[in-house]
Formats: C-alpha cells, structure tokens, sequence
C-alpha cells in the first residue's frame, strides 16, 4: 500500500491520533478541564492552584513534543504578566495590617502580596486548564463530537470556517502590505510607520472578505449545507472507552466532595 | 426531456430599478453543451443563479415567470434533491473551498456528509473522482494553502461528488493560469464526454466554439440569438453587435469581403487550417 492509500484507508476506521492525551474524547478532556479549574478555585489553596498550573505543564508535556513546546512559549509569557502584574500591584496599593514600607502613595503590605498571589494563581489556573484543552483538543474533533451531539451543522460550520477565516484575513493583509512595501510604501520601522502603512488597507482588506461571504454562502449551498438530514463523517474519532467515562465520573466525584468537605460547617 | 426550462423570466435584484434579465425563455436539452456568451452585465452569471434556484431563494428581488429543472419548477424541488441535480461552479477558486477542513480528500466530501451518504461510499467516490480529474497527488493537501487552479480542480472535484446530471459552470478560468485554465477544460472536456448537460458561461470564445453544440448569446438582458455553434457564431450581425467572435470567423469574414472565400467559415483553428489548406491548393491549380 502506498501512501496515498494509506492515507485513505485511514478514513475506514476511527482516527487515533497516536498519543493518548490527544485520543481522549473531547468532552473528556472538557470535563476534565472544568473539574480541575472549578475545584481549585472553590477550595481557594495556593498549594491547589499551583498544583493545576503544573498540571497544565505536564499534560501539554505528555501530548506531545510540538504541542508542549508552543504552549510552553504561549502559556509562560501570559502567566508571568499575570503574576507579575497582579503580585506587584496588589503588593504596592493594596492596604494591609502588616506595612513593610511605604512611600507617597505606595504601601507595600504582606496583605497585599498574599492577596495579589492568590488572585494571580487562580487566573493563570483558569487560562492553564482553557488554553491546555485547545492545545490538546484539535478544533475538528471538538466540532465532531458537538455534531455528533445533534448540534447543527450550519453552527459548527461557522465555527471552523470563522477560525479559517483570520488565517485568511492575515495571509490577504500580509499579501497587500508586501505589494505596497514593492510600491515603495514604507511598511517596517517604528510603530507610526508601520500604523500608517497598515491602516489604509483595513478598509479594502474587511470590504474583500465581506465580499466573499456572498459567493462562498452560493457555493456551500450548492454542497447541501440546507439539506435536513443527519450527516454522515468522514472523519470519526473512536468511541469513548468506558475506562474514560468511569475516569471522569470518578474525578468529578473527588471534586465535588472536597468542595463540599471544605464548606460544611 | 428539458434538463432545464426558463419561462418568460423577467427579474430586478433588490434595490435596483433595471431588469437584469428581461423576457428570457429557453430549453435547455438533456445531454447537451450549451455555452453562453454575450457582454459583462448581460445577465449570464444571473442565469447561472435562477438555475440553481439562488434566486429567489438566497437573491430576492423581483421575478417573473418559472424556472423549471426536469419539468419541475425550481421552488418546488427540496434543496437537497436539486443539489443533486444542478451542480454550480463558478468564477472564484477561493470562495468555493469550505474553508473548514483540512484535506482535499475530507473537502470532497463535504456534500455526500450532508447529503447523509455512508462512509465506505464516500470514501470510494472521492478517491475516484481524484483519480479521475487528476488531482489525486493533492488528497493529502490543506485545500486552504493551494493555488487557484488547483482549488478550482477541488471546487469541481466537490461537485462532481454529488454526481449531478446537470453541471452550471460560470467563467470558470476567469482568474486562471493558462495551465490551469487547461486543466479545468480537460475537466470540462470529460463532462461533455459522459454526456452531462453542460451549460458553460465562458469569455474564451476558441474554446468555446470547439466544445459547445450550442451557444446563445446575451446582451443587455436579452437572448439576442442561440442555436448551433457553428450558425450562430457565423453571423455577422454579432460583430457589428461588438460581441466576441473567434478569430478564424473573422478571418473567413475578411477573405470573403476580399473576394476570397474559403468556401466556409472556419469557427475552430482546426477548421481554419483545413479551409487555408485547401484554399491554397485550389490557388495553385
Ligand atoms: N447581486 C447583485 N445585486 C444587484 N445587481 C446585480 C447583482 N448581480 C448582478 N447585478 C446586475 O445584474 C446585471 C447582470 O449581471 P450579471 O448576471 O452578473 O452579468 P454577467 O455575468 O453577464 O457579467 C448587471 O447589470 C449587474 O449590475
Ligand atoms: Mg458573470
């Protein structure tokens, strides 16, 4: 079997991504994320929330060279302007018991750092647990699986098409702003320069793909996108195992009863 | 039986106050290739969209009369049985990829999905139209990252999927590469050789003339003349009417003004040689 073959034999059976992270049902890893972010942030532990933040390093870890390696670049540039900024505001403005020094209206308090700390923990928690989904959770799978659901199609199709879409916006931009630096516009520099390079085209760039949304509408209709029926897929993920279900419930279970456990009287 | 009648249509898009199409009727027949040539704003690509019931279903606006696809009016058809019918492709090579998958391969199938066909079916379909139409080097491929020729062949590709009986393709090289443009027409080519209906709106007159069994020509909203290729496209009446006539048909034109006539009027190059050839024979007797 050559590779062409291969490749379309490839559509006979389930599609397995070859890593188990990635395998996993979407709403598996949805749930997954829920519990872990909602738990954490209800029990309110630094310890919990930092153990989540880990968490997030070392799934992407486990799903793969690639993916760790763009959400290692992604995820540590936002967290650490979070706990930079959070940690450093609340420190020096927020008023507390305990004052380590102050200057005009500065006042760096224990309170405060603690409180900044929290907050910045907890908001890198939530954007771990989101953007690790994504990381691990290709966008078709995930409209896949709504799909499968009975959610329409005309709803994941603007979804997926809408996301194509700004790749495109930005290869068309990219494309104006290199015929215009061939003009001899000047398109790099400082940031004034290149404003004035980029804001003329704006117009033109949003009036073409505004233009598009006509015929490609035509053109999808004419691929039966109004027809009323159950779609089949050419693309289909495995059936979820019932060790996954059984997993989910299982943590949802230890969630719920922590949370519960904390807040009783 | 008439693959696709139009009736009398007259029809005004919204807010505009002249009729883009006013008083056409014609039957297009089973099995043949029609072209359709005439001006910009003549009215073809609107032809294209009554065809396939774009208007008034999607373009509103003002119509009269009917619009019939195998004896059925067009509104009356649910639009997943006339998607399987009519099948449109038209100018733009970008705007007719979904934009929402990420092979040629899974794009195909695109319409057997909504069309609710079973995997095993698609999968055959699509891998014998690649094979078919010469692109199945590009299964694998990002349909959002090809060429316009090569996404056009994908357009074309999609709808040959839905295996139609009739296929409405409006200017399709317009913004293709001379290769690309040739690849298409080999597409083309194939229809007209599994006896599809072809109704072929194309500014490419040569080609035109080699392929159509008939052409009809538009102008301001009008048919102002149809029938077999060859008739059609010889009468000079069209190039006073500044409507674009293949080079040869000119030439014959010429030489007949110049007392020479080629006995016909060559409408194909092919022709032309076989006409200069003998021509030139008779000279040297
Ligand atoms: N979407 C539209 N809205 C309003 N007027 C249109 C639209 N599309 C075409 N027209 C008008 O209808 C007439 C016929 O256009 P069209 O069918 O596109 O011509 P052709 O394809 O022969 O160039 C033209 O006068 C054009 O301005
Ligand atoms: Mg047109």
């Amino acid at each position: 079997m050559n590779s062409k073959e291969k490749f379309i034999n490839s559509f006979r059976n389930a599609k397995l991504h070859g890593n188990f992270i990635l395998d996993l049902n979407p709403f598996t890893k949805l749930n997954c994320a829920f519990a872990i972010f909602l738990g954490a942030a209800l029990l309110g532990h630094y310890w919990t929330r930092l153990a989540v933040i880990i968490i997030c390093y070392v799934i992407n870890a486990l799903s793969g060279k690639e993916n760790f390696k763009r959400f290692v670049k992604l995820y540590s540039f936002v967290a650490f302007l979070f706990f930079f900024f959070l940690i450093g505001l609340n420190t020096c403005f927020r008023p507390g018991e305990t004052l380590y020094w102050e200057w005009g209206i500065i006042g760096i308090t224990k309170e405060g750092f603690f409180y900044g700390l929290s907050m910045a923990l907890l908001i890198n928690e939530i954007c771990g647990s989101i953007m690790s989904f994504y990381m691990v959770t290709p966008m078709k799978d995930i409209m896949y699986s709504v799909e499968r659901l009975g959610a329409p199609r005309a709803a994941s199709y603007i979804m997926l098409a809408s996301m194509q879409s700004i790749i495109d916006l930005g290869k068309s931009a990219n494309t104006i702003m290199e015929s215009q630096s061939a003009r001899g516009v000047e398109t790099s520099g400082n940031l004034k320069t290149r404003a004035k390079a980029f804001v003329p085209i704006l117009f033109p760039l949003f009036l073409g793909a505004i233009a598009g949304t006509e015929e490609k509408t035509v053109a999808m209709e004419t691929r039966a996108f109004s027809a009323n029926r159950k779609p089949t897929h050419m693309y289909e993920l495995r059936k979820t195992p019932a060790l996954e279900k059984v997993f989910c419930v299982f943590l949802d279970l230890v969630v719920i009863i922590s949370v519960v456990w904390r807040f009783l009287p | 039986m008439n693959s696709i009648s139009l009736k009398n249509i007259r029809y005004k898009y919204p807010l505009t106050d002249h009729y883009a199409l006013d008083g056409v009727s014609f039957d297009f027949e089973e099995g043949k290739f029609y072209g359709i040539i005439g001006p910009n704003g003549s009215g073809k690509s609107t032809i294209c969209n009554l065809m396939k019931g774009l208007i008034p279903s999607f373009y509103l606006g003002d119509l009269e009369g009917t619009v019939e696809v195998q004896g059925k009016p067009v509104d009356e058809w649910e639009p997943e049985k006339l998607c399987t019918k009519v099948g449109y492709i038209f100018q733009n090579p970008f705007t007719q990829i979904s934009g929402i998958r990420d092979t040629v391969f899974e794009e195909i199938a695109i319409g057997l999905e909504n069309l609710g066909i079973d995997k095993e079916q698609m999968i055959q379909k699509a891998e014998e139209i690649t094979k078919r139409i010469g692109i199945y080097d590009l299964i694998e491929k990002n349909p959002n990252e090809l060429s316009g020729g090569q996404r056009q062949r994908v357009a074309f590709a999609s709808i040959l999927a839905m295996d139609t009986d009739i296929y409405v393709i409006d200017e399709p090289t317009s913004q293709l590469d001379p290769d690309g443009t040739e690849s298409v027409f080999k597409i083309i080519r194939s229809l007209k050789e599994q006896k599809k209906t072809v109704i072929l709106v194309e500014h490419k007159i040569e080609l035109m003339a080699k392929y159509a069994d008939e052409i009809i020509v538009l102008k301001d909203g009008k048919i102002i003349k149809s029938g077999p290729a060859r008739e059609v496209l010889s009468d000079y009446d069209l190039v006073n009417k500044k409507v674009a006539v293949p080079q040869t048909v000119l030439f014959g034109h010429e030489m007949e003004r110049a007392g020479k006539s080629l006995g016909k009027l060559p409408i194909t190059i092919d022709e032309a040689e076989v006409c200069v050839r003998e021509r030139m024979r008779g000279e040297q007797l």
